[in-house]
């Protein structure tokens, strides 16, 4: 009954109306959009860790269409129609789905903070990289006239990326600190 | 923290456009947008722009509410005119140093700059009239006629289904929770970057455990009313397409005929600036 696939279901629901809820925190706002949250990459990193990765991803892959949704003006901004597509794909689908991977890279860390704090790490990373090819591919008209692409990509998603990571990396080990049984396996 | 938050950007009135069906609405909305990308000269924009227009009217919307949404991304349309036009190569019009205007910088603007408005408006329209809980719905349906992803649309949707509906709750709690701690003596606006992350510890993880505390209940609540998957499952609501539906579908096709036609329509009548 606790393990039934009605309960990952709901649970992966909830998680999604927590990571938007957090998405709407910011603790340090950008001047150009984009800003620091308060761990809203954390619930499907912790839906991740207690049903395993294909759930997270799963879960994942439900916030990335919520936020398209909620969010459709900024894809509307890319000038065209492939772009558009690129932009569903590299900015929302791709990233917030491989989100919930974090479990699949902990388990090769018998330390179990480590595990965490690794996996969450790598997931981060990837996401930074999905922004950064996005930077590149889509966004690149917009680097000032004489700064290279990827200079311009690497700094923009950096700036608000790195922190971001290092923060929810920070946040996982806190938490995996003060209430373990939220990342327990529940498979 | 939570001031001007609003959950998607639905405006709740009774308009020919709200009572569509979702899966209309999402249909016409993708088929607008193909187009806007398929016409190329002035009669194709005023056509659109016209489509626009009569839109809007019959959506009952209020106007300075299709303008806020647009007003979050003027930023980037001016970047992306000002950066056409003085970026793109050809006949030059006006130049001082090294900036210099081309006819073509201006044309290639213009049009960017009307489609860049032109498909922001015409997606808000989609948003506005359509609650989330219905574009969802509507998803589902769309999802269910796609091959190869048919099996994750009911979980899918159902997914963002509970999602919207938590959203309210859950922001609620976190209120809730923040209140609580701040009158314990929690300091959540003060301090540097880590100091503020570390105060939303005591923040998160209530939120987190009486989350799954409510997903564990609606669990159970769910299967006790044998919820068991999408397979043979009624709805309440039940999506029917009506007339007005037939007379949207009606109206799409003649919209892609006419744009797509926009093509061929003679331009020589047109004053010399206006045919580019």
């Amino acid at each position: 009954m606790q393990n039934s696939r009605t309960t990952r279901l709901v649970t992966a629901g909830v998680m999604i109306a927590a990571a938007t809820v957090l998405s709407m925190i910011t603790i340090f706002r950008l001047p150009q959009g984009g800003g620091i949250t308060a761990f809203s990459m954390l619930p499907i990193i912790l839906m991740s860790f207690r049903f395993g990765p294909r759930w997270g991803m799963y879960t994942g892959l439900g916030y990335a269409l919520i936020q398209i949704i909620l969010d459709l003006n900024t894809v509307m901004i890319c000038p065209t129609l492939l772009s558009q597509i690129g932009c569903i794909l590299l900015d929302y689908l791709l990233p917030f789905t491989l989100l919930g991977s974090a479990s699949f890279f902990a388990q090769k860390f018998k330390n179990k903070t480590l595990g965490i704090a690794m996996g969450t790490g790598v997931v981060c990373a990837i996401r930074f990289l999905c922004s950064f090819l996005s930077g590149i591919v889509l966004w690149g008209a917009y680097a000032p006239a004489g700064t290279p692409v990827w200079i311009y990509s690497f700094l923009y998603n950096g700036s608000y990326m790195l922190p971001e990571a290092l923060l929810t990396v920070f946040g996982a080990v806190l938490i995996c600190r003060t209430a373990p049984q939220l990342f327990m396996q529940k498979a | 923290m939570f001031e001007n938050i609003t959950i998607g950007q639905y405006y709740p009135t009774d308009s020919f456009i709200h009572r569509l069906d979702p899966r209309t609405k999402i249909v016409f909305t993708a088929a607008y947008i193909v187009m806007l990308f398929v016409i190329n000269n002035f009669w194709g924009y005023l056509a659109a722009g016209v489509l626009l227009v009569v839109m809007l009217v019959t959506s009952k919307i209020p106007v300075r509410y299709v303008f806020k949404g647009l007003k979050g991304i003027i930023f980037i349309i001016v970047l992306t005119v000002i950066l056409n036009m003085f970026m793109t190569q050809g006949d030059v019009i006006w130049s001082w140093g090294f900036l210099q205007i081309t006819k073509q910088g201006v044309d290639t603007a213009v049009k960017m700059a009307i489609r860049l408005v032109f498909l922001v408006v015409g997606t808000s329209l989609m948003t506005l009239t359509t609650s989330p809980i219905d574009l969802t719905d509507g998803m589902e349906a769309c999802m269910n006629v796609m091959p190869g992803i048919r099996k994750y649309a009911h979980e899918l949707a159902m997914m963002m289904s509970i999602a919207l509906r938590f959203i309210p709750t859950l922001l609620d709690e976190t209120q809730k929770i923040m209140k609580a701690q701040k009158a314990r003596g929690a300091q959540l606006d003060t301090g540097g970057l880590i100091q503020r992350a570390k105060a939303l510890v005591p923040i998160l993880v209530p939120l987190f455990v009486s989350a799954f505390r409510r997903a564990d209940e609606l669990a159970v609540a769910m299967e006790a009313r044998c919820y068991r998957g999408g397979k043979g499952r009624t709805r309440l609501k039940q999506l029917v397409y009506e007339r007005r539906d037939v007379i949207t579908y009606t109206a799409m096709f003649i919209m892609i005929a006419v744009l797509w036609g926009s093509r061929y329509f003679p331009l020589d009548v047109l004053p010399t600036w206006l045919r580019g």
